[in-house]
């Protein structure tokens, strides 16, 4: 246990550093995703059967074409999804009376964004050696850390997809590691803390969850 | 005033959530219910661009029919018009029944735009009412429903697709 806790001193890095850090590395997974799993062949394995191979072609080379706009968006997303953590641990502190400011949390919550990143290159790492991938739902469908991994498959309404697939190692990573955070600036024990990270940044979450689910059930067929 | 606060702060988060819920558990129905009701041509009850009502009595006895949603603004939807054009002689022992929720002058255009206002077997309908996403469950454009002789189902498509993979269901 000793070696999973934290120090203040864990905390006195520069806020800014660690975000150019987690973003290009962000970029980089995201870069090697479109490069080297997401290949040409699996559009025209997928939509052959239903689009024209020109479409196809038109539309890959207009992903090529657009692809710098994912790069550049990630910084913004990411300072969203943080901040999005952020409001919601400073709200549920404010609504529990507990004092959470904002931007003492925003460290913690840029701290614990480790787990997610460490989430998607170890699922991409995976992805790319373990399994076979033919159609873009190979990748779609891959998702063995959560739970989706474990009750999901293809008779899963399409809507379940994003639920099940948040709940997952990495998520549960995330919320020690806010904890724990928590746990070491504000020095509560970290049981409490865990609980308070459940009780306001999980309601976060299972806002956002629903309304991805709202989203997805409403604009898909 | 902080406990006040924190109170009105949990009901709007409630209530939103409650919005949500409800709003999945309402389409989920409707989508189930479109399922069940789509698998036999339903009801059809639009208006024509001449302004006569079109309903299934409006259809040829014995034919398929595909129903297309579809939009004029969209650029698949034009480029499905274009290849419908191009290959009219595949429609021709069916009926295509493009509905949209566009008004009239943009929907005549449309037809005109592509050769296709004059085709007897195609009818441009208009839903001012958005029916079509109560009947069907999905206001997804394009999308193409395809009925065989007897009325059945035979595939249904969600976005944009190659006139070949809808005409060889009709054959």
């Amino acid at each position: 246990m000793q070696a999973l806790s934290l120090s203040r001193k864990d905390y006195e890095f520069n806020n800014w550093y660690l975000f150019g850090i987690i973003t290009g590395l962000y970029m980089l997974l995201a870069w090697y995703t479109a490069h080297y799993i997401i290949k040409d062949q699996l559009y025209y394995n997928s939509f052959g059967d239903q689009v024209a191979m020109e479409r196809i072609d038109a539309f890959i080379s207009k992903r090529k074409s657009q692809e710098w706009v994912s790069y550049v968006a990630t910084p913004a997303l990411l300072l969203l999804k943080i901040g999005y953590t952020a409001v919601c641990i400073s709200l549920g502190g404010f609504i529990m009376g507990m004092e959470a400011p904002f931007k003492k949390v925003f460290k913690v919550a840029l701290f614990a964004e480790l787990a997610l990143l460490m989430g998607g290159i170890v699922q991409n790492a995976c992805l790319y050696l373990f399994q076979e991938i033919n159609t873009l739902e190979d990748i779609q469908g891959f998702a063995p850390f959560s739970l989706y991994g474990i009750i999901g498959g293809k008779d899963t309404p399409a809507y379940l997809n994003y639920p099940l697939r948040v709940i997952n190692l990495f998520e549960i990573g995330y919320w020690f590691l806010l904890a724990m955070g928590l746990k070491t600036l504000f020095d509560k024990p970290l049981g409490k803390m865990l609980g308070f990270v459940l009780g306001s940044y999980g309601i976060g979450l299972l806002v956002w969850t629903v309304f991805i689910v709202f989203l997805s059930i409403n604009l898909t067929t | 005033m902080r406990k006040v606060m924190a109170i009105l702060l949990v009901l709007l988060l409630l209530s939103g959530l409650g919005y949500l819920v409800a709003g999945i558990i309402k389409t989920n129905k409707l989508k189930k219910e479109a399922i069940a009701k789509t698998q036999l041509l339903p009801t059809l009850d639009f208006k024509q661009l001449s302004g006569k009502r079109f309903g299934n009595d409006s259809l040829p006895a014995r034919q398929p029919t595909v129903v297309y949603y579809y939009s004029p603004d969209c650029e698949h939807c034009q480029y499905e018009a274009g290849e419908i054009q191009k290959k009219l002689a595949q429609f021709q022992r069916a009926t295509l029944v493009m509905v949209s929720t566009a008004d009239s002058a943009a929907v005549a255009t449309f037809a005109a735009q592509y050769g296709l206002a004059k085709q007897p077997n195609i009818h441009f309908l208009l839903d001012s009412k958005g029916a079509f996403y109560k009947i069907f469950g999905t206001a997804l454009i394009p999308s193409f429903f395809v009925y065989n002789k007897q009325q059945q189902l035979v595939q249904k498509f969600a976005g944009e697709t190659k006139i070949d993979a809808i005409t060889k269901l009709i054959q």
